[in-house]
């Protein structure tokens, strides 16, 4: 039987296992399915798991369309030229193996995929063959490709050993060490990226390891052992610096500050009507010359108070420090209230800031043009080329008689008392900042109360860290070697700490923290213990390690109980760890790192600007969180009257009432593009090239996000839609249509293209536009944009709205592909043909249960597959 | 015969023998003056292999002619001072290349995806690179790997086909070069030779037990863990062997002193890509020219990422513009930004031809390798390929070498490694030999 055949006799077996196996239970919940519904598992009998004598690995592809399909194609249109007879470049078909595992074998059917896409094979003097058929032998080239590759990243269904990913190192590390990190100094900084395979860091064939990387795990142990413990007090304690405003007018560094319009020093206060009061040499850490003296925490506070303008607005006030990296400058900016207030924040700070600043945001002009002063230079310089440099010198000698500047006071700010007026009293820093000294991890590692440095402890200490760092139970032959480094790391003449601090480099760097480890030298497939639920648990939901929650009912033996696991799934998903879930899966499903991939051309996009690429990315994470923990319908990405948006976006898209940089939910206008994640900018931006939109690829998107179904890749040197030619000017959609005057072309775009026509939409940024715009599209009277197109199943739409309709009555094709994903985003391995089963009662439970990813999460965590090794 | 005796001392052991190590590597001092040409015969043999990620314009690259003679091209035109020490390469290719995949066969032949194998800088690493305090190094405009990304940051694979990864900070590569340590940092140095050395046994041992209880797949997978284990224990051996002698002193007249971290130029506004770039190729000879290290891989340009600064005043990214349509601004842009990475590579020369070393230069004795892993337009041919110096390893330039049709890029990379004294059994990857002309 070949493979496909199987895999289609499996998928029906499970079509009528699904009739029996699942019972509803009405409620939103999914039940747990068949197979795990008791305690004490064992693999079931059903089709999902391979059948244990043939792991499928299949050499031989499709043979079945092969001799139907392939061989009478190539016995029609090939073999004359690269056949028994003659073999033209060297390629002979008909003996060609249906192998697309050995590269040189699967090179060549590359070569013939190619050309026949290209148009390149059959020759121009022989006769074409026929389109579907000839499709029908690049589609099968590609599919069979396509497996060959999940082959290779797979070991026949099941979980291969892997090691963390650097992100789920670094949130590992904060867990089990209870420590936070400031930006910068995160374990990620410290690690090389990831690779990704099946488009996820999480696959084994892709979190290779070597030398450098080890080497890596080395350095970065030793700066988290140094961290975690503490020798002494803290190096720099905890202090206050302060400026009492009043004090500028006696320092004769910055008292001339008083003297400058629109600043006034009062006997308490400093008065600002324009520009800034600033802390030059004042506000040193003690004993230093720096404002800081080390990277940490600091809490700001300024007290001050607002007299708001004639017609009433309030008084914004920016409380900024000195820093070279322009982004690191801002310390906050917020409206000030009437009456007195002190205004707090704790921010990271290292010692390259320097002196602090305060200003008041709506500030008043004091200076306007001198209509005087501009003649009188503009007339130097004329006369300065004109070479008359008698007139130039009496111009001179008036303007520094008459005190004339290109500007003079503003006649209108003469009367201050109208004007807005920030006050501000004092400016504080205190810092460093610690929770708690000795540090929690110190704690953590070595117990509270800081016992002697007893070599006696050194067990007690190792079974507690190790237990938890290795994720399961440890015994004496696995802490006795780890004492033993210990010791002789005494005995070299090392302080008990720094003993210490050995034997963690050691864990941190040993396999056992660095893989996820199932072991299983059996054949056999085998249900995993406990503890290894705890971790797959863990490292799906949160990317790190599980939390003493999990660990308690991993030693109660509770955790391969199904209600316990959904119960479980509630709780991880409700604790902000689940963040890792949203950075993890919900990024690299939705591809938000590639939506800045090309940098807009600000010149034809001037709304565009760093920020605003920021809260796109943020929007797609942000709705994916809503979705998550609202519960909402997945199938929201189709359609959604609601979004996530900040202030800079809903600016962006028109919507007003939204202030400030953090995403909340906001109810869509009736009339608004934006439900959805095809209606937000960051999707339309990334399948742009930062000067037009690119269709082909944002209809590949659609495909392979939404549906999972990578279209077929293109022959090589396809190209890209031209430019205009001088003097025409059409449209992307215009040039893209002239491309597919090629037949062999034409046959590939059907099934892209309609999937990305309707979002010309929106242009290169992600605007709404109704007209032609970007390239050389200027002007009012650009061509009307034409959003409509056909799907592949031949339905067509007019508008950006229908063509959403459209894809929305597709859920089912979205929830199996949503399916696979998430799959291979929890095992971190490919999905196998012997996977379909499962991904069908997978689809099928989200169906049933409003598409739900908490119900698709349900699926996963209790199926077979997870919770098997 | 104290002469002779001299002669013989090996460079090691003179770095060893002198308290203060000396800028000239290759001293004359050692050799023996009437047998300069004996030591030159002597002195070692450089490789270096250079990644330009997306490929150049081709058009503008490609000269029309042929021969030592060749009329210059644009983008060739920066070179002109060196013509004689470097040859062009046309009709190179990557089967496996094009598209945006071929950082990964760039240096092996074998496509993404496949289970890659060692790269010709670590063939020559394993031949040249035993008496040196770093047997190769990895430069890049990128840190890691980025194992898995179009963008790969390395061009270089172990015996076991996995990516080493690369350092992008020229400051973090001079201090490993040459920075010296301080007393302290030489006291910590003791210790923790010692607990690497624990931690190291600790961790073999570790992973031994857990190895007994895998199955075949992790045990695979392990075998890496393994394998970086081993490779560090002898990189430890090696700093051990190395620690009491002295890095060398190089002489900075004139150069960046490396005093400030300089992470990777992209997205970085806080320096010139311009002084990067120079401080880059100034590593290259400073560790050539202290005979630090014999052999360099280094990606200048990543594949599909990156490739423009703000300096260079165009309008889009690097893998923009290739994406040029045809239109003249776009291949204009290119031009000149292929121009200026030309610019940087006759720097490049420059420095290693300024070396003298015994009757020659540095550059007689380095042979270097550039190319892409596509051509222009994402082609898999038309790759733009210069092979460098080596003048004293017996290579013959010869200006503008056309090749057959489609020659294989390892081609190049055979030739190279044959050059600095590798005996290639057979075929290297895809290459049916070395390149002819360039050795006869």
């Amino acid at each position: 039987m070949s493979q496909r055949a199987r895999m289609m006799w499996g998928a029906a077996v499970i079509g009528g296992l699904l009739l029996w196996a699942i019972a509803w239970n009405g409620a939103e919940r999914a039940t747990p399915i068949e197979s795990i519904a008791s305690a004490a598992p064992k693999p079931a009998p059903t089709a999902t798991t391979a059948p244990s004598d043939a792991p499928p690995a299949p050499k031989l592809a499709d043979a079945e369309a092969y001799a139907k399909t392939i061989k009478p194609f190539f016995a029609k249109h090939c073999t004359a030229c690269h056949g028994e007879e003659k073999q033209k470049g060297k390629l002979r078909l008909d003996t060609l193996a249906v192998d697309f595992v050995t590269p040189k074998i699967a090179t060549k059917w590359i070569e013939v995929m190619d050309n026949l896409n290209l148009g390149e094979m059959p020759p121009e003097e022989k006769p074409r063959p026929d389109i579907h058929a000839q499709m029908a032998v690049t589609h099968w080239i590609a599919a069979e490709l396509r497996n060959a590759e999940r082959l290779s990243h797979g070991a026949g269904g099941r979980v291969v050993l892997r090691r963390m990913n650097r992100t789920e190192y670094a949130n590992t590390i904060r867990d089990l060490m209870g420590m936070t990190f400031l930006p910068g100094d995160s374990p990620v900084e410290f690690l090389p990226p990831d690779g990704t395979a099946e488009g996820f860091d999480k696959v084994s064939a892709a979190l290779m390891l070597d030398p450098s990387l080890l080497n890596n795990y080395f350095e970065v142990a030793q700066i988290i052992a140094d961290k975690a413990i503490a020798d002494g007090p803290p190096p720099f304690k905890t202090e206050t610096m302060r400026l009492e405003m009043e004090d500028i007018a006696k320092n004769r560094a910055i008292d001339y500050l008083c003297a400058t319009p629109g600043i006034e020093c009062g006997e308490k206060d400093i008065v600002l009507m324009r520009g800034s009061t600033r802390s030059y040499g004042v506000m040193k850490y003690p004993g230093t010359h720096d404002e800081i003296p080390v990277k940490g925490m600091y809490r700001i506070r300024v007290r001050a108070w607002g007299e708001r303008s004639a017609e009433g607005d309030a008084v914004i006030m920016r409380v900024r420090q000195n820093h070279p990296q322009a982004d690191q400058e801002l310390l906050m900016e917020t409206e000030v209230t009437d009456e007195p207030k002190v205004y707090e924040i704790v921010v990271p700070r290292d010692p390259k800031c320097g002196e602090y600043n305060v200003s008041i945001v709506n500030e008043t002009g004091f200076e306007t043009t001198s209509q005087a002063g501009v003649q009188i230079r503009t007339g130097q310089d004329m006369a300065g080329k004109a070479k008359d440099y008698e007139r130039v010198i009496r111009l001179q000698s008036r303007q520094q008689m008459e005190a004339l500047t290109w500007g003079m006071p503003d006649p209108k700010a003469a009367d201050t008392s109208k004007l807005r007026k920030l006050h501000v009293d004092w400016i504080e820093c205190t810092g460093p900042l610690y929770d708690q000294w000795p540090p929690k991890s110190h704690e953590m590692l070595l117990g509270k109360g800081e016992g002697s440095p007893d070599p006696a402890r050194l067990n007690v200490i190792f079974e507690r860290f190790m237990t938890r760092a290795f994720r399961r139970p440890v015994d004496a032959t696995e802490i006795d070697p780890i004492v033993a480094l210990c010791r002789s790391e005494l005995e070299a003449g090392a302080t008990f700490n720094d003993a210490v601090r050995a034997g963690v480099v050691a864990v941190l760097c040993s396999p056992r923290f660095l893989y996820i480890a199932e072991p299983s030298n059996t054949k056999e497939p085998r249900p995993l213990d406990e503890w290894e639920m705890a971790s797959r648990l863990s490292y799906f939901l949160w990317s790190s390690m599980p939390d003493d929650a999990l660990f308690d009912l991993a030693r109660a033996g509770k955790l391969r109980d199904p209600a316990t696991l959904t119960a479980q799934v509630d709780r991880m998903l409700a604790d902000e760890r689940a963040d890792g879930f949203v950075r993890g899966f919900g990024a690299q499903w939705l591809r938000t790192d590639e939506f800045r991939n090309f940098t807009p051309d600000t010149k034809i996009y001037k709304q565009y600007n760093d920020k605003l690429g920021e809260a796109m990315v943020g929007q797609t994470l942000a709705f994916f969180g809503e979705v998550l923990r609202r519960n909402e319908p997945a199938t929201c990405l189709f359609d959604s009257d609601w979004t996530m948006l900040n202030e800079p976006l809903a600016k962006f898209y028109g919507i007003d009432g939204v202030t400030g940089e953090e995403f909340r939910r906001v109810k869509l206008p009736a009339d608004s593009h934006r439900g959805g994640l095809l209606g937000m900018a960051g999707v339309a931006m990334r399948g742009s090239d930062g000067n037009r939109t690119k269709p082909v690829n944002r209809g590949k998107y659609v495909r392979e996000v939404l549906f999972n179904d990578p279209p077929d890749p293109p022959p090589p040197n396809a190209g890209e839609v031209e430019p205009n030619i001088k003097g025409k000017n059409l449209t992307v959609r215009d040039r893209l249509i002239q491309h597919q005057q090629i037949e062999s072309c034409a046959a590939c775009h059907k099934g892209i293209d309609g999937y990305g026509l309707a979002l010309e939409n929106f242009n290169a940024i992600g605007a709404w536009r109704e007209r032609q715009d970007g390239e050389n599209f200027r002007g009012k009277n650009t061509p009307p944009i034409d959003p409509s197109g056909t799907l592949p199943n031949g339905k067509s739409y007019e508008t950006f709205e229908q063509y959403k309709a459209l894809l929305g009555e597709q859920k089912d094709r979205f929830a199996r592909g949503l399916s696979e994903k998430m799959l291979t985003y929890a095992l971190g391995r490919p999905i196998e043909p012997s996977d379909r089963g499962l991904v069908d009662r997978l689809a099928t439970q989200m169906a049933a249960h409003g598409y739900t990813l908490r119900s698709l999460i349900d699926g996963v965590v209790t199926s077979e597959a997870f919770m098997t090794k | 015969m104290n002469l002779g005796k001299r002669f013989r001392l090996s460079r090691r052991t003179f770095l060893r023998g002198s308290g203060v190590a000396v800028a000239l590597p290759y001293l004359q001092a050692m050799m023996r003056s009437s047998a300069v040409a004996e030591a030159a015969a002597e002195a070692p043999s450089r490789m270096g292999t250079f990644y330009f990620g997306t490929g150049m314009n081709m058009r503008q690259f490609t000269p029309a002619d042929e021969g030592p003679n060749y009329t210059a091209t644009r983008i060739l035109k920066p070179l002109d001072k060196h013509r004689g020490s470097y040859t062009v390469l046309s009709n190179m290719y990557l089967a496996e290349g094009g598209g945006h995949d071929g950082a990964y066969p760039f240096a092996t032949a074998v496509a993404k995806g496949e289970k890659q194998r060692i790269s010709p800088d670590q063939i020559a690493a394993k031949a040249i690179g035993g008496d040196t305090r770093f047997a190769s190094l990895q430069m890049s405009v990128d840190r890691g790997t980025n194992y898995g990304s179009q963008a790969l940051a390395t061009s270089s694979w172990n015996e076991q086909g996995v990516p080493l990864a690369a350092e992008n900070d020229p400051k973090r590569i001079f201090d490993r070069l040459f920075r010296p340590d301080t007393p302290e940092q030489k006291a910590q140095e003791k210790g923790e030779f010692r607990r690497r050395g624990s931690v190291l046994d600790y961790v073999r041992a570790d992973a031994k037990r857990l190895d007994g209880k895998l199955g075949k797949a992790d045990r695979q997978q392990l075998e890496q863990y393994f394998n970086s284990v081993r490779e560090l224990e002898q990189q430890l051996e090696r700093r051990i062997d190395w620690a009491d002698k002295p890095k060398p002193q190089p002489q900075l007249d004139g150069l960046h002193d490396y005093a400030k971290p300089m992470p990777g130029p992209e997205g970085n506004g806080e320096y010139l890509y311009d002084d990067y770039a120079k401080m880059m190729y100034d590593l290259i000879v400073l560790a050539f020219q202290t005979d630090s290290t014999r052999v360099i891989s280094y990606v200048v340009r990543k594949e599909l990422a990156g490739g423009v600064y703000p300096e260079f005043h165009v309008s889009k990214g690097y893998h923009a513009l290739t994406h040029h349509g045809n239109d003249p601004q776009n291949l204009e842009e290119l031009a000149k930004v292929d121009t200026i990475y030309m610019t940087h590579w006759a720097y490049l020369l420059s420095r290693l031809q300024s070396v003298k070393e015994g009757d020659g230069t540095l550059l007689d004795r380095t042979v270097l390798g550039l190319s892409s892993g596509m051509g222009f337009e994402h082609s898999k041919d038309n790759l733009p390929t210069i092979l460098s110096g080596g003048a004293g390893l017996g290579v013959k330039h010869q200006g503008h070498l056309k090749l057959k049709d489609q020659t294989p890029i390892s081609s190049m990379w055979h030739t190279m490694v044959d050059r600095v004294g590798v005996k290639v059994e057979g075929d290297f990857q895809d290459s049916k030999g070395v390149i002819k002309p360039l050795v006869t």
